[in-house]
């Protein structure tokens, strides 16, 4: 995959007045990372939750439909969120951000995060009771946690390497 | 000796020193600190959202309390010992803070909050425990709590900018 590709876009978005107005306040993007933050507690809070449950850990008695039915939504809110706060901070060293290892990694991990969340995690957790056996939901929990705390770690290191 | 004074004699030992210019422990503690809050906060909202009446209505509210506390007591445990050195490294550039006071009183009321929660609201649970819409004091009480956690995320973050 060429990042060379996206070049274009970047310096737009970058040299654009939007990002212009994000790089001149850093009390502006300090807000955005609160709410980014917001963003991470309903949408992983929702991920380890699910997870656990289709791992077998916890709220065993409930089925495991019946757990997830009021969790999918308020994971997507905190992904709406996360992705726009996100747009946005990136919007205000669009060139920078862009440049570095540990982004590229986290918007690698974050479209397969998404995508497996949204087609196999989804019809896992909402499959009728006893469709897939524990291995299969205890699998599926695990490459959940895995790939969305990779999004968080990978994150994370954007601040620091 | 103030407090500041106590502070600054924390950040001055050596093991404060080697643990906020190390370049690689002090970005994982800080890390696990704020990604414990999918854990912490990220459980502790589901248990509010229920009691508020919110989601997960007319479902057992101990049941999923019972199944929430462990993965809770993981995160507030993490957060703790982690928040506990974060501060241990700069004690003097933190405790200069307004935002770090701020959120000491947060916690403050968090406590206060669960004390209640424990001693008031808890106390009937069983009368309630599968109703659609748990009584006026389990919805203040769990109202309060999204609050104060909110709240105490917003200044928490907001310090990093302030140290």
């Amino acid at each position: 995959m060429s990042w060379d590709l996206f070049n274009p876009l970047v310096s737009w978005l970058g040299t654009s007045p939007l990002g212009m107005w994000m790089g001149t306040s850093t009390a502006r993007i300090a807000w955005l990372f609160v709410f980014h933050l917001f963003g991470l507690i309903l949408l992983l809070g929702g991920v380890v939750f699910l997870s656990l449950r289709l791992m077998g850990l916890v709220q065993r008695t409930t089925a495991v439909a019946v757990a997830a039915r009021p969790v999918y939504p308020v994971m997507t809110i905190g992904l709406v969120l996360m992705v726009v706060t996100g747009g946005l901070i990136f919007a205000g060293g669009a060139v920078a951000y862009f440049e570095g290892t540990w982004f590229r990694l986290k918007m690698l991990l974050l479209v397969a995060a998404v995508v497996y969340t949204f087609t196999v995690f989804r019809s896992v957790a909402f499959a009728d009771e006893g469709r897939f056996g524990q291995a299969v939901n205890g699998v599926a929990g695990l490459v959940a946690l895995l790939l969305w705390f990779g999004v968080a770690w990978a994150g994370r290191a954007i601040a620091y390497f | 000796m103030s407090l500041m004074d106590l502070a600054r004699s924390i950040q001055d030992t050596d093991f404060a020193v080697a643990l906020a210019s190390s370049g690689y422990f002090y970005p994982v503690i800080e890390g696990t600190h704020v990604l414990s809050l999918a854990l912490a906060v990220g459980t502790i909202i589901w248990i509010d959202l229920r009691l508020a009446g919110i989601t997960m209505r007319g479902q057992s509210f101990t049941r999923l309390y019972a199944a929430s506390m462990p993965v809770l007591l993981v995160g507030f445990g993490a957060m703790f010992v982690t928040g506990l050195l974060l501060f241990y490294a700069r004690a003097a550039d933190v405790w200069g803070s307004g935002y770090f006071r701020i959120k000491l009183i947060l916690l403050a009321l968090c406590l206060i909050n669960v004390l209640v929660y424990h001693f008031i609201v808890n106390r009937d649970v069983a009368k309630w425990d599968t109703d659609v819409v748990p009584p006026l004091k389990a919805r203040i009480s769990g109202l309060a709590s999204l609050v104060l956690w909110f709240s105490v995320v917003t200044v928490g973050r907001l310090m990093a900018y302030n140290i």
